[in-house]
């Protein structure tokens, strides 16, 4: 059969961005577009322009190059648009690339362009890839649109549907559905559906998802048997490198997991994220020399970037205490003010960092001035801290006499973050730090044991049926520790619970909602959140009707 | 030490960029103009070239890897002929498809279009009025083949794939370079046991030779 040039779909009435820097290459693009019968063309030469067009107008196509010049790259320019809300689902982004491998300018999985297309090509080819993406795009729509409104079992009896009919495409489907169930912390049928497409064809991202569900199931072993052996099939794969590093922290193998980072970011230096997760193990590890490395590249990489930290600077300056660097350390915090002139808390962050270096270089005079301005800002930022930083500036406060507001500050951070291991590590470690390795002990079981009592309490309430007291009883633990997601969680729970028995009260659904917004915030996929957001709407709907 | 490496790498990977925008910019001018199809044929030559010294540099980094994700081969083989459309329409050659839409196979799709490319390139350069694009699935893997109506492979030619490629002789330029290349990636594609690998004939009946490429 003569292959066919007849287009599929009409593009006529289709607004495309063209993104490059290079004017000629623009013109060449907008003629390929032009020959199709669009009318609505706008060019743009950097990522700035770019953003600024996507914002005020809707596109269907952006074919935007990855290289471009000085400033943003396209994957920048992606995340950012993705970022900002300003592509739509239906929105098609075209990545251009001069090299075959997209590996190198990939980045985070949730940030990727709907195709990349590598140069050159005419007009037949834009137009035949275009035209499969629409129409994908069309045939995932309505599964889309589910998810975006949190249906996820709709969502997944879509895909079912989809998947009975055996498209061609059969395996986006699966591999959709597997990634809902996921989501809705569903692993068994998730590797259910992983097994299944196995069963048939060797597929890399299956695997992928296998070792996912046994990292997530907690068989650690398994996870890292599993990812090891997709890098061996292609050792070009970042994904699986970060989820091999991943799992060999929760083996414990910190040095492993920094060396399987450290190659990954070979193969994809832009990366920004991964940078900086190679920087905190590498920080960890105590190889300050790679830290340094890595951090520096972040803030360079950042500089563009949607994701660009304070932290980044601030753990850079920490790392180069250790190096060779050491006497520019304060600088990178100069850069650091600079590049965040109207940011509160990197100010504060910096003010705190360089009381930190300069106390390490033993500069008495100058790090006491230095923690007397950190604590006037920290006074006006408070509550919007981080909790690493509050206990930087607890710390801080205990080596420098007042010992009540240091301790006070740990207890608060204990009580609201009293399941977090993690950051309780973190504390005891900080505490140790400055020698009060048994009282910091202590101090933190304390403050522990009083969440776990209260929070029981109120468990037993509710199972009592006493449901007004169980929310007195909660409510006031909010005032407490408004940022404990299991305090938090709770009081939706029994306040959803009282509204399915008594009916709808317009206050509790207001906290009801504000509750679940913190839970969601510290953890997403959560499944007990997902039941309670389940319970809300059914609630919500059995009133409406 | 990673220093150097990697700026020599961020030096060839903008060298690239700057070649292939160049190439495209050619390329995109020749295809609007028939009566030069023997450019059109040189620029597409060039282009190749240039992504095999790549793939060959990244291969001596031991930087290449096949990324295996599920494609269209029926999408591919279009998009192959679409881009060599131009070309084909100057020639006057009638360029066909033969292939199941629905065909999906695991591959290195950037990889793959590669050593279609390069061969496709070379077929139309001696096919006289036809050329086929056909692929199968047969015995659990996927055969890829390109065949066109001009004189065939040299027979000395078919004899040295037969002997294997170990000693490929770049004296005779491009084509051994081509067909290494194809080799390469075609070898790089491996699963339960079995590897990738070109077969070069002159199949007789319709004349004309057949490069395919078998992918487990």
């Amino acid at each position: 059969m003569r292959i066919n040039t007849k287009p599929l779909l009409d593009f006529t009435d289709k607004k495309f961005l063209i993104v490059d820097d290079f004017a000629d290459l623009r013109s060449m693009l907008r003629n390929m577009v032009e020959s199709y019968g669009v009318s609505e063309v706008d060019g743009v030469g950097n990522g700035k322009e770019a953003l600024n067009a996507m914002e005020r107008r809707d596109y269907d196509v952006i074919l935007c190059d990855y290289n471009l010049g000085d400033g943003k790259d396209g994957q920048q320019v992606l995340e950012e648009a993705r970022h900002r809300g300003f592509l739509k689902y239906s929105t098609v982004f075209m990545m251009i690339t001069a090299e075959n491998t997209k590996q190198m300018v990939m980045g985070a999985v949730e940030y990727q362009p709907d195709d990349y297309m590598s140069k050159p090509f005419n007009k037949h080819v834009l137009r035949q890839r275009l035209e499969k993406i629409m129409l994908r795009k069309s045939d995932f729509e309505e599964i889309e649109r589910a998810i975006k409104k949190k249906q996820f079992p709709q969502a997944i009896s879509l895909c079912d549907q989809k998947i009975q009919a055996n498209p061609h495409n059969l395996s986006e489907f699966q591999k959709c559905k597997a990634e809902l169930y996921v989501e809705t912390g569903q692993f068994k049928e998730a590797e259910a559906v992983y097994n299944e497409v196995l069963a048939h064809k060797d597929m890399p991202w299956a695997w992928m998802g296998m070792g996912r569900m046994a990292y997530l199931s907690g068989d650690y072993e398994k996870a890292r048997d599993i990812f090891t052996e997709v890098i061996g099939n292609n050792k070009n794969n970042v994904e699986a490198y970060d989820w091999l590093s991943r799992t060999l922290v929760q083996l414990k193998d910190m040095e492993a997991a920094e060396h399987c980072l450290f190659e990954a970011t070979k193969l994809s230096p832009k990366a920004i994220q991964r940078q900086m997760v190679l920087g905190d193990l590498a920080l960890g590890n105590k190889h300050y020399g790679i830290a340094e490395h890595a951090f520096k590249k972040a803030v360079q990489i950042g500089k563009y970037s949607i994701f660009k930290s304070p932290d980044n600077y601030i753990k850079q300056a920490k790392a180069m205490l250790h190096t060779s660097s050491r006497k520019d350390a304060l600088r990178v915090l100069k850069k650091l003010r600079k590049d965040f002139p109207l940011d509160g808390q990197a100010n504060f962050h910096a003010t705190l960092c360089e009381y930190s270096v300069l106390a390490e270089m033993g500069r008495v005079h100058e790090a006491q001035n230095a923690f007397i301005r950190a604590a006037s800002q920290f006074d006006k930022l408070a509550d919007q801290l981080p909790p690493e930083l509050v206990l930087e500036i607890a710390q801080a406060y205990i080596v420098n006499g007042d010992k009540d507001k240091g301790t006070a500050l740990i207890k608060d951070l204990v009580k609201n973050h009293h399941e977090d291991e993690v950051l309780l590590e973190k504390i005891q470690n900080g505490l140790s730090e400055i020698g009060m390795e048994e009282e910091g002990k202590q101090l933190i079981s304390e403050s522990r044991d009083k969440v776990v009592r209260l929070n029981n309490q109120g468990v037993r309430y509710v199972q009592e049926g006493r449901l007004e007291e169980a929310i007195a009883l909660f409510q006031e633990a909010l005032e407490d520790m408004p940022d404990n997601k299991t305090i938090n969680a709770n009081t939706a729970m029994v306040l959803i619970k009282y509204m399915e028995q008594r009916g709808r009260d317009d206050a509790y659904l207001r906290l009801t909602r504000k509750c679940l917004e913190m839970v969601r915030t510290s953890s997403s996929g959560d499944a007990s959140l997902i039941r309670l957001q389940e319970r809300l709407s059914r609630l919500l709907k059995s009133r409406a009707a | 030490m990673e220093e150097g490496q990697v700026d020599f790498n961020s030096l060839i990977a903008s060298s690239i960029h700057d070649m292939k925008n160049s190439l495209s910019l050619i390329i995109h001018a020749l295809d609007e103009r028939a009566q030069e199809a023997h450019l059109q044929c040189e620029a597409k030559r060039l282009n190749s070239k240039l992504m095999q010294l790549l793939c060959f540099y990244k291969m001596d980094k031991a930087m290449l890897s096949a990324n295996r994700e599920e494609w269209c081969v029926y999408d591919l083989l279009t998009e192959l002929l679409l881009q060599e459309t131009p070309l084909l329409e100057a020639r006057d050659i009638e360029g066909e498809l033969h292939c199941d839409e629905g065909l999906a196979w695991v591959f290195d799709r950037e990889l793959v279009s590669g050593a279609l490319g390069n061969a496709l390139n070379n077929a139309i350069r001696h096919a006289r009025h036809r050329l086929v694009l056909a692929a199968h699935c047969e015995g659990g893997e996927l055969i890829i083949s390109i065949q066109d109506d001009g004189d065939g492979f040299p027979v000395g030619m078919l004899e040295n794939i037969a002997s294997h490629r170990q000693n490929v002789s770049f004296s005779h330029g491009n084509t051994g370079l081509g067909l290494y290349f194809s080799h390469t990636i075609a070898s790089m594609h491996r699963r339960d046991g079995r590897t990738g690998r070109v077969c070069l004939s002159n199949p007789g009946e319709t004349g004309g030779a057949c490069f395919s490429l078998i992918l487990p």
